[in-house]
């Protein structure tokens, strides 16, 4: 007979079926025995709903094995829920276990089913002790943590535990929808949105392998935190509410100088005695009053081997429900980095003090300054000053220079005007006298008068020659010309001497000259010429020649000539060639005349001689005139 | 051969060089007449007079009238102007020595040798009358 309830039978087992695919399909996919269980309870629960389906459509089943197998069929879905209750009520961290236990029993609730007589009893009786013991387990466990997996576990089993009561009393509909209801609620565990999913049972499903790997995350975090509090240089501390050390790192033994076992339980560490109160007042604060305002401070502390030591202190308080529960610290070891603040503090003492000399070197250089711009001005006005005195020094120079010019000047007309009537009148009575013994004493005079003229005059020539005021006039000269005219002018004393003169000169050379001091040098070269003459055909030769821009001049003699020694002072002022003699006509002024005069035209002089009576050679250079 | 007597007038403040070079002149060369003069103004004097020389020895340093004046007034007169002048001089000074060579005849310094003086007074007599 087929009528509504064979297919809701059906449809039961197709959809139990279809559960246990999917869990299957799961189970392989991610291999979560949870998966397996339910797989394979669902598997045969669908098989119970098959023999139901068979049994309201088919032929009786009359077979004894097959009725023990269909009312067993029904039993493992008891365990598989069991076992996720138990599993959280164990807290059991090995699944595996479980899931074994779940086998075996599985296995031992089958053995009546092989048994030759009809069991349908025993499990009926199991199933309703079980369905009681989830209902019970799966309320308390709802009631203790809510998670609607319970829940719904709870509504499943009643609803199941009616389906069975009402199969068993005989109201079929009430059985079927029961069950319905119970598969209903059992799969909405599997599709529970997503936000509950972590207090769902699913988790057990989906999110147990990552629950698993949180777990190791933070068991591998807290270790490397520990790690790192006790390797840290800084100590790491926590002081209860009332102040008491909790916890201190072992780096407490480097920084504070004591073990953390000496610490712990204690409420402080060795403070400085002049730092105590000052940390009193910290732990006061945040302690007692519960101050948070400051989280850090620097004191000193004192190791255990009483060396002092610098250490920063920085502070968290932790709350828990809105109460101070502990204070976090670090402290660290600031020992260094106090004295190089120290150091630099002694350092910027100093600058600063150094600061202050140089700013006083700055005034005193100030000072300095303003002297020497004062001095400066005296100076320049002394330099002014000075600049007049010495023009009034050099004019009142230049007017004695003058001065004594004139007065030269002055002494040569005073001196050679008595001498002219002297050397003109002397002669004139030495004609008139017959005495041999006058005319002696006469020739004695003259010849002293002739001396003392000649002194003056070439005193007075050298004093001008050697006068800083005198300048030279120089002009285009005619050599030949010049010399001509100064020959003329002494011809009568060539006669008189019984001199020759050759005169080899040239026409056409002309030289840059003062005609006036020209006269001068010439002058004297011939009066030493004549004077030295010595040979009876005496002879004195004049001739010039080019010598780039000079013209050489020599002035040969025949006379008694000179020797090295005489040639090395000769143009010295009063060289006199023989000293021995009592020479009245020598000066020894006349060659330091020439000297004088051909330096002053920026030639040379000098004498050459093949010894003595072999004549000599004067010869000096003059510039040649160039016309521009 | 007619002998021509040369007047030489000398003008100079000392009286010793006038007299020494008047008998040493006259003594040398018994054609030349010396007259002496003891200043410029006499000089004027004697050549108002008609008194006028052969030749004018003249002294530049002396008081009053000094030598260059006289020299120009002797240029200033047409009658005057053609006497040779030969000035003395003590001062071997570029202006005297310029003057005596530019200006007048010739000049000698001081102190001279009778003979350069009368040889001197010779040339120029000579050049001025040929």
């Amino acid at each position: 007979m087929t009528d509504i309830t064979s297919y809701m039978w059906l449809s039961l087992f197709a959809y139990s079926l279809a559960l246990s695919s999917v869990l299957t399909y799961s189970y392989l996919k991610g291999r979560d025995k949870r998966r397996v269980i339910f797989a394979i309870a669902f598997y045969l629960s669908s098989i119970t709903f098959l023999t139901l389906f068979i049994g309201r459509t088919g032929p009786e089943i009359k077979i004894v094995f097959w009725q023990n197998f269909y009312y067993w069929t029904s039993i493992p879905l008891l365990f598989a829920i069991n076992v996720a209750l138990f599993e959280q009520i164990l807290k059991s961290k090995d699944f595996n276990k479980i899931f074994y236990v779940f086998l075996i029993i599985t296995l031992i609730s089958f053995i009546p089913v092989i048994l030759p007589y009809n069991t349908f009893s025993v499990y009926s009786f199991i199933r309703q002790i079980i369905a009681l013991e989830v209902i019970i387990v799966s309320a308390v466990l709802f009631i203790k943590n809510k998670q609607t997996d319970n829940l719904l576990f709870l509504l499943s089993m009643i609803s199941f535990t009616i389906g069975g009561l009402g199969l068993a009393h005989g109201s079929e509909y009430l059985g079927i929808y029961s069950q319905f209801m119970g598969y209903i609620f059992i799969t909405l565990i599997f599709v529970k949105p997503k936000a509950d999913i972590q207090k769902g049972f699913s988790s057990y499903f989906s999110l147990e392998k990552k629950l698993k790997q949180t777990q190791e995350t933070l068991e591998k975090k807290e270790q490397m935190y520990q790690k790192i509090v006790e390797n840290t240089s800084d100590v790491i501390m926590l002081n209860d509410s009332n102040g008491i050390i909790t916890y201190i790192s072992p780096s407490s033994e480097k920084v504070l100088g004591y073990a953390p076992e000496e610490l712990v339980g204690k409420r402080a560490y060795n403070i400085h005695p002049e730092d105590h109160e000052k940390v009193m007042n910290i732990y006061s604060q945040v302690f007692q009053d519960g101050n948070t305002d400051s989280s850090n401070a620097e004191y000193r502390i004192k190791t255990k081997n009483g060396e002092t030591r610098w250490i920063s202190h920085s502070w968290t308080p932790l709350f828990k429900n809105n109460k101070f529960e502990m204070m976090a610290s670090s402290l660290r070891n600031i020992d260094e980095q106090k004295k190089v603040e120290c150091e630099i503090k002694e350092k910027v003492d100093h600058l600063n003090k150094s600061e202050l000399a140089t700013l006083n070197i700055m005034e005193d250089f100030q000072d300095t300054i303003n002297e020497l711009e004062i001095a400066k001005k005296e100076i320049i006005d002394l330099n002014k000053n000075l600049e007049k005195k010495v023009e009034e020094r050099t004019n009142e120079v230049q007017k004695l220079l003058q001065q004594k010019d004139e007065f030269i000047h002055q002494l040569g007309h005073d001196l050679k005007t008595p001498l002219t009537p002297i050397s003109t009148l002397l002669p004139l009575v030495k004609k008139k006298i017959s005495d041999k013994k006058l005319i002696e004493m006469l020739d004695v005079v003259i010849q002293n008068a002739e001396y003392m003229k000649n002194l003056v005059v070439k005193t007075l020539q050298l004093a001008r020659l050697n006068s800083p005021n005198l300048k030279l006039e120089t002009e285009k000269t005619n050599l030949l010309e010049e010399i001509n005219r100064i020959l003329d002018n002494k011809a009568y004393i060539f006669k008189e001497h019984e001199l020759k003169i050759e005169n080899n000169i040239d026409d056409n050379l002309f030289v840059n000259a003062d005609k006036l001091r020209l006269e001068e040098l010439f002058d004297n070269l011939i009066s030493n010429a004549v004077k030295y003459n010595s040979n009876k055909e005496g002879k004195i030769t004049l001739e010039a020649k080019e010598d780039k821009d000079d013209i050489i001049i020599s002035v040969k003699d025949t006379g008694v000539g000179v020797t090295q020694e005489q040639i090395r002072h000769i143009f010295d002022e009063f060289y006199k060639v023989d000293p021995s003699r009592h020479d009245l006509e020598s000066t020894g002024l006349g060659l330091t005349i020439c000297k004088r005069i051909v330096d002053k035209h920026g030639g040379k002089i000098w004498v050459e001689s093949l010894g003595k009576n072999k004549g000599a050679t004067f010869y000096f250079t003059l510039k040649r005139y160039k016309d521009n | 051969m007619v002998r021509m007597i040369k007047k030489i007038m000398i003008v100079d403040d000392n009286p010793d060089l006038l007299f020494s070079v008047k008998n040493g002149l006259e003594d040398a060369d018994p054609e030349i007449n010396v007259i002496s003069v003891e200043s410029a103004e006499l000089c004027l004097e004697r050549l108002k007079n008609n008194e006028i020389p052969d030749l004018i020895l003249l002294d530049i340093m002396m008081p009053g009238i000094n030598g260059w004046e006289m020299f120009d007034k002797l240029k200033e007169n047409v009658s005057w102007r053609n006497i040779p002048v030969i000035f003395l001089t003590a001062r071997t000074d570029r202006i005297a020595k310029n003057a005596g060579q530019f200006l007048a005849e010739d000049y000698i310094e001081k102190p001279f040798e009778v003979e350069d003086l009368k040889r001197r007074i010779d040339k120029v007599i000579n050049k001025t009358k040929a």
